[in-house]
């Protein structure tokens, strides 16, 4: 056992990029004995440790996540941790999980779908929707969603997503407390940070600075990037098809790196209009915007935002604007200080 | 005696076998026991859980965002700490767990991780110190490497690389006394 892995294996909550920096082959052998060890309690954490420092599709991650799932020694949770860490692989995971979509035990089932809609393109989704299970439980749902984001990816019609109506929207009352939101270019540090994500925590998505602006909200600090292939010629590419059109990517409390935290889907309305969906990567819809006709010139395209009413969601004004040049945001920028929909209860033992 | 309460809020819970719920149980002592010499106390622990079905793609977390969203979505109306234990975190997320630094006491807010939320990645050593490593974060305390004034010992159980540690310094009591959560 090496220093170096178990220094990075005593680490809490950020990790050191530096000392992964230094590793070198003996330290690698290490932290593959151990992540392939079924009684070396911190195998997932060394698994981890592969999964940063060699995550090339014949390399020693994906020698151990294979060795892993095809060992049967570990629990469901495991397994799933150990699905959720394959999307370090981008395409390339799609056929090492295609397999535990189908998986009797739903919390593996989950996992797979979560990391096929990372990763997964369009050349795989007919495949993938023929062994998707229906929709109404949370496989099936998890499922649904995977299959739509993978659609949009490819700029696929036929997994349009529902526009949740009216009586679902949360707009700020009068008078309660606010917070304002944000925007500005993204320091070339913040970027960075953002860029040196993997593709698959990304969703395949290959931010460029130019398409990308930072948002601060309260303590949230987040950078919105736009798919990069589409933001040329925004507006027609998005009345053209369905498409992942932006992720939102959240800040940890350290400032040392970040996750995606909403998915952005756009959508023709077949009225010379687009929808706009904001989601989390479990499915969850947490805000709506449609840009109708009137609000879609030869050069920019503007999406009044509402929240929904999912539990913890917080109401918004703001109006978001993509052209050529990017994201922008106009409108009041608010956001309310408190929950609109309350949380909800966790079971009492 | 100035304490804390906690509600420790177990993620999928209907799929733990024996062996990871004795672990939270051991983590849950494991926490009292490093905070019991200098203090705030673990005053009384309330368990809840949300089962699997419930967490859905939540049970297994993958990020510090997957962490955000559980604790948005999920909540317990007192003026309790939530503490979420998942079973584990994805290895790609290289992390055991998360909590905001100075944490609110108000659970209506919003904006910024809410609570912490920590997973058994490791013996139970290991995530003993996890769930205190992201309690003292919500009460306030950084990193000892981000502020050497607090942490005197070369065992902190706050280091970044804090693994089973489970030294607490008098300076770091003091700073921990000072939090919202605080109750006497």
């Amino acid at each position: 056992m090496t220093d170096r892995i178990d220094q990075l294996i005593a680490t809490k909550d950020v990790f050191d990029r530096a000392l992964l920096a230094a590793l070198d082959d003996s330290d690698r052998a290490d932290a593959l004995n151990r992540a392939n060890d079924p009684n070396d309690p911190n195998r997932l954490r060394a698994l981890g440790i592969l999964a940063a420092s060699d995550s090339s599709s014949g390399g020693s991650f994906a020698q151990a996540l294979g060795q892993m799932l095809s060992a049967g020694q570990l629990d469901s949770f495991d397994v799933a941790a150990a699905i959720g860490s394959a999307a370090v692989l981008g395409n390339a995971a799609v056929p090492v999980i295609q397999n535990a979509a189908a998986s009797a035990d739903p919390v593996i089932a989950v996992s797979a779908w979560r990391t096929l809609q990372q990763v997964a393109t369009g050349d795989s989704l007919s495949t993938l929707q023929q062994n998707a299970p229906a929709p109404g439980t949370v496989v099936g749902d998890q499922a649904a969603f995977a299959l739509a984001v993978i659609a949009y990816r490819a700029r696929v019609s036929g997994h349009e997503l529902a526009v949740p109506d009216d009586s679902h929207v949360r707009t700020i009352p009068q008078g309660v407390e606010t917070v304002s939101i944000s925007t500005a270019a993204p320091t070339t540090e913040d970027f960075n940070l953002l860029a040196q994500c993997f593709s698959g925590e990304l969703y395949l998505l290959a931010p460029a600075n130019g398409g990308t602006i930072a948002i601060d909200c309260g303590e949230d600090h987040m950078l919105a990037a736009l798919e990069p292939t589409m933001q040329a010629s925004i507006p027609v590419t998005l009345l053209n098809a369905p498409a992942l059109t932006a992720i939102v990517a959240l800040r940890d409390p350290f400032g040392s790196g970040y996750s995606t935290r909403w998915l952005v889907l756009t959508w023709p309305d077949g009225a010379s209009g687009v929808n706009l969906g904001v989601f989390q990567p479990d499915g969850t819809q947490i805000y709506r915007g449609h840009a109708t006709a009137g609000e879609i010139s030869n050069v920019d395209a503007s999406f009044p935002l509402f929240a929904l009413d999912p539990p913890g969601v917080t109401p918004i004004s703001l109006t978001v604007v993509v052209n050529a040049n990017g994201i922008s945001f106009t409108g009041d920028q608010a956001s309310m200080a408190t929950v609109g929909t309350d949380r909800l209860d966790p079971d009492p033992e | 005696m100035p304490h804390f309460d906690v509600n420790v809020i177990v993620v999928g819970k209907d799929g733990f076998s024996a062996a990871k719920l004795q672990q939270v149980a051991d983590s849950i002592q494991i926490m009292q026991n490093i905070f019991a010499p200098l203090g705030p106390q673990v005053g009384t622990v309330k368990r809840f859980s949300i089962n699997t079905a419930a967490a859905g793609a939540l049970v297994t977390i993958r990020s510090l965002a997957d962490a955000q969203a559980l604790a948005d979505k999920w909540s317990v109306k007192d003026s309790a700490l939530d503490l979420f234990v998942v079973p584990t975190i994805a290895a790609s997320a290289n992390a055991d767990g998360w909590s905001p630094v100075a944490g609110k006491c108000d659970k209506a807010r919003t904006k910024g991780l809410r609570s912490p939320v920590v997973s058994l990645n490791g013996n139970a050593a290991n995530s003993g110190n996890t769930f205190a490593h992201e309690v003292g974060h919500f009460l306030s305390l950084p990193h000892c490497e981000d502020d050497a004034t607090l942490c005197s010992d070369s065992v902190n159980f706050i280091k970044r690389q804090s693994n089973s540690n489970t030294s607490v310094t008098s300076a770091q009591s003091t700073r921990m006394m000072t939090h919202c959560l605080i109750t006497t």
